[in-house]
């Protein structure tokens, strides 16, 4: 029998044969073509042994794309009367070169009551939501739940950071209490994503 | 000795011919390409979200791709506004590659090909081609394979491979190919000038036999550039094992 780490140590290019379906079937980075296998990545063959499933460990560049469910990172570009339209610029745990647009509606805020919707978010804010959808084209995002909101905003007075002071936001350079929707990470950089990802797909069905 | 070119060459050899990838940092793939006189860099962006909205394709990644010649690459000036030979050349490289892609993967999405010809000796958009599909497996873009690109023509009543600059601008044929290492397809093909049957298909199979030997020089400029990060990773596998 071939061991796996053997069966590892291949390197393929786009195109290559690897076998025939009769032997394993294509995983991910590979392809089916009349029953012969290729490869469509520049890597390595991973072959399981027990579902006789070939895979390649690409050692090109990964092709990231936000997903379903995934936690992401936006920063806010405008805000209308019942969404927000945002740029999510990191996703399934990488920052994006170039950044995708996202759409959090009113309903998904996760705040009960408001009276605009400045009140939630202003432009230039960073926030941490959820991917709840892909829908005309656009990434939709919620921000229900206490870890999901605002990670850091900006004065819409003076522009500089905001301070948490319970439920309100407060200025240190001009004293202007502004509300905000705030996540529990505000302020903080040592969020543990994957943890927080799968406890809150736990929580709701997405 | 047999029938010698203008620079020395026999009627069925290639140019030397020489591939970087990954010349470009701020490209998502890059690919460099040397054939004889002619040398082309290409950058490849993407998937990325399609400007204007409705551009995009919910069934699926569009292609966009640019060829440009640099206002230095020929001998004379050459006006950097893309001109009506460019506009055509950008479509059918566009063409030449879009049958090696999954574009059904990211929907909503656009592939951005950027080719810019350096310096121009002839078989321009051969070798952008080739390049084009050097940098999309740079990018990472899943591929069903390789495209090669290589032309043929006849010049002084002569079947020859590869034609440089002097043989384009004075050859009675031109006929460039490109073609998938997968499936054996090929996926342009081009004629200029006029041919006979018998001489259409002898410069069709010569020119796959170029294609060939230019889609070994890309598995092996492949191969080069990730030899290294292999073998990184394979000892990496090796260490966790043996723990």
């Amino acid at each position: 029998m071939v061991s796996m780490k053997e069966k590892s140590e291949r390197l393929v290019l786009p195109g290559d044969r690897l076998g025939v379906v009769e032997e394993f079937s294509p995983g991910h980075g590979a392809f089916e073509i009349d029953g012969t296998v290729f490869s469509s990545f520049a890597g390595l063959t991973y072959l399981d042994l027990k579902s006789r499933v070939i895979n390649i460990k690409p050692l090109s560049r990964k092709v990231l794309m936000p997903k379903v469910g995934d936690l992401a990172i936006c920063e806010v570009i405008s805000t209308s009367e019942k969404h927000v339209t945002t740029q999510i610029i990191r996703g399934s745990g990488r920052f994006f070169n170039i950044p995708f647009t996202g759409v959090i509606h009113l309903k998904t805020i996760g705040v009960r009551y408001l009276k605009s919707l400045y009140e939630a978010y202003k432009p230039r804010d960073i926030v941490l939501a959820q991917i709840i959808g892909m829908k005309n084209g656009f990434y939709h995002l919620s921000t229900q739940g206490m870890e999901l909101g605002a990670l850091l905003s900006y004065c819409s007075q003076c522009g500089s950071n905001l301070k948490r002071e319970g439920a309100f936001m407060q200025c240190k350079n001009c004293g202007n209490v502004e509300k905000r929707k705030f996540s529990i990470f505000y302020g903080r950089s040592d969020i543990d994503y994957d943890r927080l990802r799968v406890r809150l797909l736990s929580r709701r069905r997405v | 000795m047999g029938y010698r070119r203008i620079d020395g060459r026999a009627p069925d050899e290639l140019r030397p011919i020489k591939m970087a990838l990954g010349v470009l940092d701020k490209a998502d793939g890059s690919a460099y390409v040397e054939q004889g006189g002619t040398k082309v860099l290409v950058a490849v962006y993407g998937p990325r979200e399609v400007h204007p909205r409705h551009l995009a394709s919910p069934e699926g990644s569009i292609i966009r791709c640019r060829y440009h010649m640099a206002p230095f690459s020929t001998q004379e000036r050459k006006n950097p506004a893309p001109s009506r030979r460019e506009i055509e050349l950008s479509k059918v490289i566009r063409q030449a590659l879009t049958p090696a892609m999954f574009l059904e993967l990211y929907p909503r999405t656009t592939i951005d090909i950027f080719a810019e010809v350096l310096q121009a000796d002839g078989g321009t958009r051969c070798a952008c081609v080739t390049a084009c599909s050097l940098a999309l497996a740079d990018a990472g873009i899943p591929l069903k394979g390789l495209v090669a690109s290589c032309a043929a023509g006849k010049y002084q009543d002569q079947i020859m491979l590869d034609l440089n600059d002097v043989e384009d601008k004075g050859c009675q044929a031109d006929l460039p190919v490109a073609w998938l290492s997968t499936t054996g397809e090929i996926t342009l093909l081009q004629l200029n000038g006029l041919l006979t049957e018998d001489e259409f298909r002898e410069a069709l199979s010569l020119a796959l036999k170029g294609c060939r030997q230019i889609y070994e020089i890309q598995r092996e400029t492949l191969m080069n550039y990730y030899m290294a990060p292999a073998k990184e990773l394979v000892s990496e596998v090796g260490q966790e094992g043996s723990k």
